[in-house]
């Protein structure tokens, strides 16, 4: 009875912190997302860039952490581009169409944009 | 070197879930099929529904006959560790909620008589059950349209779901333990239960350290970190019984099972205190997003999930086919030691890398230039790996397939 109460406690605390995760936690997004950004998100999924790449560290290890890639000295809209067209050594290419490039990154620009103090408040 | 058309067709997005997918998927059918065999032992009665069970298992297969296929063709929708497209998911939930149902109508309900293990199993499976379901939370706008939200509610479900198989393994490990010791002392003993609710805890609150580098509230980390901390008990726990493992080892040593436990033991320790040093805040933000994350799921994984599940393994053999141990007890020796110790270089080389790459990153190295000096630790790792997959092999090998057909 008394290590179902400890359960049955561990279990309704879960859900309240479960809960204030979900909205208050995580509130902070400083940017909303266009619909451009939605759909590059969805082509990130669907092309696994995931696999290499990582957002906010979440990802594969073989290619650049892209939350912040757009901060980074030198790095604009058209390099990306231009490297997500082209593909480079271990990146592949895709063949993607203008459209789906620019989606690419709006997402990746709507990350960066939430992110404005990533990794450098160390 | 690699010819062209297999660098497409093998390409690291498709090979990387690919082996993911593979790993894990031992990992669980060798829980949850340890489970269905253990069931009946421990709750006295027969499984309720075989044909559920059967059910279950063909659908397992199904899944993963349209699983493999999708990631060579390239066809992928999910997010990390769950890439295939989502609605393969709905088969998935099916599966476990089969496997739910005939477990809780199996088991006896006194809850006040279970040991360690019924907690872990049923809280493993429940668990497993809520963060898949968190996992797929994505799918809702109000999730997927904010990056914030929806990277720390997938770091939650996965820091969570690991820690939910955890539970359906430990909990194997102690059904074993109980087995081969014949004394229900540990699985029933006060200390033992305060670890598992220390546990639970833990798979609840602490996989905030995946995500101190989330703009998300600070107090998700202030919570992630507070409870990290008491990792540190069971730390001390470790190495307070210390010696009495050493002699249980020195006891139980010609018991193969009981070797693949004590060699848990070891695996556990040494990842505790990885997990710890990366639980620190100020490390955690230049290892985190390095192969030293890598490194802790590898040690986590092969050492310790993969070391319980073989010593249940063997434990079912020695039950089922006595005599099939002594034949190949010296292919088990050698692949015990020699999955053992590629795995420890294997882990180091990981740390190596992840601290190569978080120096290359203060130091504000171009990514090309990291992945220069990367380049000899990739080949001690594809060393090691090697090792590794030698050592599963000898050890594979002796598992008595020709019966298998007669299951
Ligand atoms: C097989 C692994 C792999 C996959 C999959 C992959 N990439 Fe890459 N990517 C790389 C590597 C490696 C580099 C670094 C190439 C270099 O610097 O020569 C890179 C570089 C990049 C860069 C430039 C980073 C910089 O330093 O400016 C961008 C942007 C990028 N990738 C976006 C994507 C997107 C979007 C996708 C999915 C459509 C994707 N990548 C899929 C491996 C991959």
């Amino acid at each position: 009875m008394q290590k179902t109460t400890i359960f049955l406690v561990l279990f309704i605390a879960f859900s309240f912190y479960s809960f204030w995760v979900y909205t208050d936690g995580t509130n902070t997004a400083s940017t909303t997302m266009s619909e451009k950004a939605i759909h590059g998100k969805v082509l990130y999924q669907k092309y696994n860039c995931t696999a290499c790449h990582q957002i906010y560290g979440l990802g594969g290890y073989l290619g650049a952490e892209l939350t912040d890639i757009l901060s980074k000295p030198g790095r604009n809209p058209e390099f990306l581009k231009a490297m997500i067209q082209s593909g480079a050594r271990q990146m592949p290419q895709y063949g993607l169409t203008d459209d789906e490039c620019d989606d690419l990154i709006a997402f990746i620009q709507y990350v960066n944009d939430c992110s404005p103090n990533y990794k450098k408040s160390r | 070197m690699i010819p062209d058309f297999l660098k497409t067709s093998l390409s690291f997005q498709k090979t990387r879930p690919l082996h993911v997918t593979l790993v894990i998927t031992w990992i669980f059918n060798g829980a949850v099929g340890g489970i269905y065999y253990y069931l009946p032992q421990v709750s006295g009665r027969k499984l309720y529904s075989e044909f559920l069970a059967r059910v279950h298992f063909f659908l397992f297969i199904a899944t993963g006959l349209i699983i493999i296929p999708c990631y060579f063709m390239g066809i992928f929708g999910g997010k990390e560790y769950l890439e295939f497209p989502p609605w393969i998911a709905i088969l998935m939930l099916i599966s476990w909620l089969l496997f739910l149902f005939n477990f809780f109508m199996t088991i006896p309900k006194n809850f006040s008589q279970w040991k360690i293990y019924n907690w872990m199993w049923a809280t493993g499976i429940i668990f497993f059950l809520i963060t898949f379901g968190e996992a797929y939370l994505w799918t809702l706008p109000f999730f997927n349209n904010n990056v914030v939200r929806d990277t720390t509610v997938q770091w939650k479900a996965m820091g969570s779901m690991a820690g939910s198989w955890n539970m359906l393994i430990y909990g194997t490990a102690f059904f074993v333990m109980e087995k081969i010791s014949g004394t229900d002392k540990t699985t029933t003993a006060k200390r033992t239960f305060f670890f598992y609710f220390l546990g639970l805890t833990n798979l609840m609150f602490n996989w905030g350290h995946h995500t101190y580098i989330v703009p998300a509230s600070g107090w998700i980390r202030n919570v992630a970190y507070a409870i990290s901390m008491t990792e540190l008990l069971i730390l001390g726990s470790i190495i307070y019984s210390w010696r009495r493992t050493v002699k249980d080892m020195k006891d139980y040593y010609q018991n193969i099972p009981a070797r693949f436990l004590s060699a848990a033991d070891v695996w556990v320790f040494l990842n505790l205190i990885l997990a710890i040093i990366m639980s620190v805040p100020a490390i955690n933000f230049y290892t985190h997003g390095t192969h030293i994350t890598v490194a802790h799921a590898m040690g986590a994984t092969i050492g310790i999930n993969t070391m319980i599940l073989l010593a249940s393994i063997f434990y079912i053999v020695s039950k089922e086919f006595p005599a099939l141990i002594q034949v190949h007890l010296r292919k088990i020796k050698i692949g015990f030691w020699v999955l053992n110790i590629s795995l420890f270089f294997f882990w180091i080389s990981l740390i190596g890398m992840g601290i190569v790459k978080a120096g290359g990153e203060i130091a504000d190295k171009d990514f090309s230039t990291i992945l220069q000096i990367l380049e000899p630790w990739f080949f001690y790792f594809s060393i090691a790996g090697v090792g590794v997959f030698i050592g599963v092999l000898l050890l594979v090998f002796t598992f008595p397939f020709s019966t298998i057909k007669n299951i």
